[in-house]
Formats: structure tokens, C-alpha cells, sequence
């Protein structure tokens, strides 16, 4: 039942596709996935339109204001993992989904105003944890980045962000093919067609890594509750 | 002979990883009311992006069904925005009250605007 919120204030910074990534990678582990598309323009929706998503992944749609905390609740009793994905801009839904979030996930890609976007959703994770007395373990993507090229722009916003303090995922998304081929194709990496798309093996390995780091985050949050009878239920440890 | 690195060397294997991380199933944590939640998140401007509803749930248009205004004043340039209802009647009540045009009010609005910003 962790819930995983994908949020930014911004469009476009790769929420939908990281969240299609992560899903489709614990699926791939045989374990039940959520995704709730909360994004008014259905993007997960319309991958998940194109077929062949995973039996063991389901995607909700038609979320709204008003139901999106009941769905949450809802389908964090069906599945093992539930990712909400978000519309990129300072909503109301925004705050709801992270008000039930086990980790925030603030994708940004190399420049300056989509750093400032994600000190908007930071600033709004800082102030429930005020307000509600809780950690909300959050951290920053970098999305959309090249695997062989440093633009001294992104180098610049990485620093700021550090020097922020902000939690950031070592393992980065890259601009890729294949990643834009799944909303293109439909199904995951491991179903696209090399013949179609390239590299292909390269994108799973970098989902792969990032599935893998986000697991490595709760884990660090929680601990590994099969150990732990009370499970998720637990007041979250502190998180550097 | 030369033997090329593996894409996947180094990459964990997220199975094992998976099946190691067991979270308690069939629970939900729960949260605060969404009323808290929307009250904090107001004060960092996240804001509600749906029309307002009434306590049934049902859109609330405006009461008012306005008359068409349209005379020659050399505005050509358009500009459309969305914003609460009643708001937008409070808007076109006070431009039938002064007989100015959305327009002109719109100018006074920004200037007035500007004005603020420039004493603060």
C-alpha cells in the first residue's frame, strides 16, 4: 500500500512518464500497481488505452477535487503499490494526493524554472508536515537529462538544489526513445519492438535503476515490514 | 579480446529487492480532513482548479444572464481568462453600474494594479 505521488507545478518535466516507469517496473516483480491518472488530459490513460499494460497494473481515471482522497483510500487496500500521477500545475489535487503520500517524487528537468517549480511543491510538503505534525518524504527527479552530456544550466540548477538541502534520486531519467515509444506504442519497454525503436535495453536498465532507488526509498523510510508487523502503519523514521 | 560491458551491469535486481520489501496489504494510512489540507495549501497558493460546487456536487453558474456589449472603441486586442462566478458578476455589475465597457475596466483594474506595486 505505499502511495507514490508524482508532483510539479509544471508540465512537461516527465511526471506521467516516470510514473509509467516505476509502475510498470514493479509489475514487472509480479507485485498489484496502481496508477491514479489525475492529470485532467489522461495521459497515463491514453497509454493504458493502447492495451497490453500488465495484468497485474490498473490505471483509474476520471478523478477529481472531490473523490481523488477516496479513490486513494480505496485503492490503497487493493494494491501493493499505489502511484498517483498529477497535473503539472499548483492544484488543489496537488495537495490532496500528497496529504496521503508515502514518498513525493518532484520531477525537474535542467533549468532554472523548473527548479523553481519544485520549490513550489517542496514548499507545500514542508508546510503539511508543519501543519500536520508528519514527514513527508519527498525527493527530486531530474528528468529528461542526457546520458553523455552535462549542460552547464543543469549542473547549475543540481547545485542550487543541493545547496537547498532538497533529497535528490541519484539515478536521473533520460530523454529517451523508448520512454516516448511506450506512449507511442502502448505496453512497456520490455513489449516495444526493437525493430521499432532503439535501445530499448538502455531504457529498461535506466527504469530499472530508478524503480530500484524509489524501492531503496521506502525501504530507508520503513524498513522492511515483513519484519515489521505493524508495516506502513508506523510513523515514518527520518529520511536524510 | 575486447568484451563489451553489459547495459545491465550494476543494475539491481529489482525481483529479489521487491520481494524483500513486503508493506503491510489491504490498509490505508489514512490522513488529515481534505478541509485542513486545502486551508495549508492555500497559504502556499495551491489553489482549486475545478468550478465551484454546491453542496449537491452540481456546477454553479452564474444567475445572470448578461446582455451583449459591443461599441467601437479601438480595443482590437483579446484577452480570455477563467475566473469564479461570482466574481465575473460583481465584474459586469460594476460596468453596467459606471457605463464603462470589460475593457476599460480591465485598464483601470491594471493600473490600479501597477499603482500598488509601485508604493509597495
Amino acid at each position: 500500500m505505499p502511495t507514490i505521488v508524482f508532483a510539479s507545478s509544471k508540465g512537461g518535466v516527465g511526471k506521467s512518464t516516470s510514473a509509467v516507469l516505476l509502475a510498470t517496473e514493479l509489475s514487472a516483480t509480479g507485485k498489484t500497481v496502481t496508477i491514479i491518472d489525475a492529470d485532467p488530459n489522461k495521459p497515463v490513460s491514453d497509454w493504458a488505452a493502447h492495451g497490453r499494460v500488465p495484468e497485474t497494473l490498473k490505471v483509474i481515471s476520471n478523478v477529481t477535487e472531490k473523490n481523488i482522497i477516496d479513490l486513494i483510500e480505496v485503492e490503497e487496500r487493493k494494491s501493493t503499490y499505489l502511484i498517483i500521477d498529477l497535473e503539472g500545475s499548483a492544484s488543489m489535487m496537488v495537495a490532496y494526493a500528497i496529504s496521503r503520500a508515502d514518498l513525493v517524487i518532484l520531477p525537474v528537468q535542467g533549468s532554472q524554472l523548473d527548479a523553481k517549480e519544485a520549490a513550489k511543491g517542496v514548499a507545500l510538503v514542508k508546510q503539511q508536515e508543519k501543519a500536520f505534525n508528519k514527514q513527508i518524504p519527498f525527493a527530486i527527479l531530474f528528468t529528461r537529462t542526457n546520458a553523455a552530456i552535462r549542460p552547464r544550466t543543469l549542473k547549475d540548477v543540481q547545485s542550487q538544489i543541493n545547496e537547498a538541502g532538497f533529497p535528490v534520486f541519484n539515478v536521473e531519467i533520460y530523454e529517451r526513445d523508448a520512454f516516448r515509444a511506450i506512449f507511442s506504442f502502448g505496453g512497456t519497454l520490455y513489449t516495444l519492438d526493437p525493430k521499432q525503436v532503439s535501445s530499448i535495453e538502455a531504457g529498461i536498465a535506466n527504469a530499472r535503476s530508478f524503480a530500484s532507488e524509489a524501492l531503496d526509498r521506502l525501504i530507508g523510510i520503513y524498513g522492511n515490514t515483513s519484519q515489521n508487523e505493524t508495516g506502513l502503519t508506523t510513523q515514518p523514521a527520518e529520511v536524510a | 579480446m575486447n568484451t563489451r560491458r553489459s547495459i545491465f551491469e550494476g543494475v539491481p535486481d529489482l525481483t529479489e529487492k521487491a520481494r524483500a520489501f513486503n508493506p503491510k496489504e489491504g490498509v490505508a494510512q489514512g490522513g488529515p480532513a481534505a478541509e485542513k489540507v486545502a486551508e495549508v495549501a492555500e497559504a502556499v497558493n495551491f489553489t482549486s482548479r475545478e468550478p465551484a460546487m454546491d453542496m449537491a456536487g452540481e456546477t454553479k453558474p452564474s444567475s445572470v444572464r448578461r446582455k451583449p456589449r459591443y461599441r467601437k472603441s479601438g480595443r482590437t486586442g483579446q484577452f480570455t481568462c477563467r475566473a469564479k462566478p461570482e466574481v465575473l458578476d460583481e465584474l459586469y455589475q460594476f460596468v453596467d453600474d459606471h457605463g464603462l465597457m470589460v475593457g476599460e475596466v480591465f485598464e483601470m483594474a491594471w493600473e490600479a494594479l501597477k499603482e500598488k506595486h509601485k508604493k509597495n
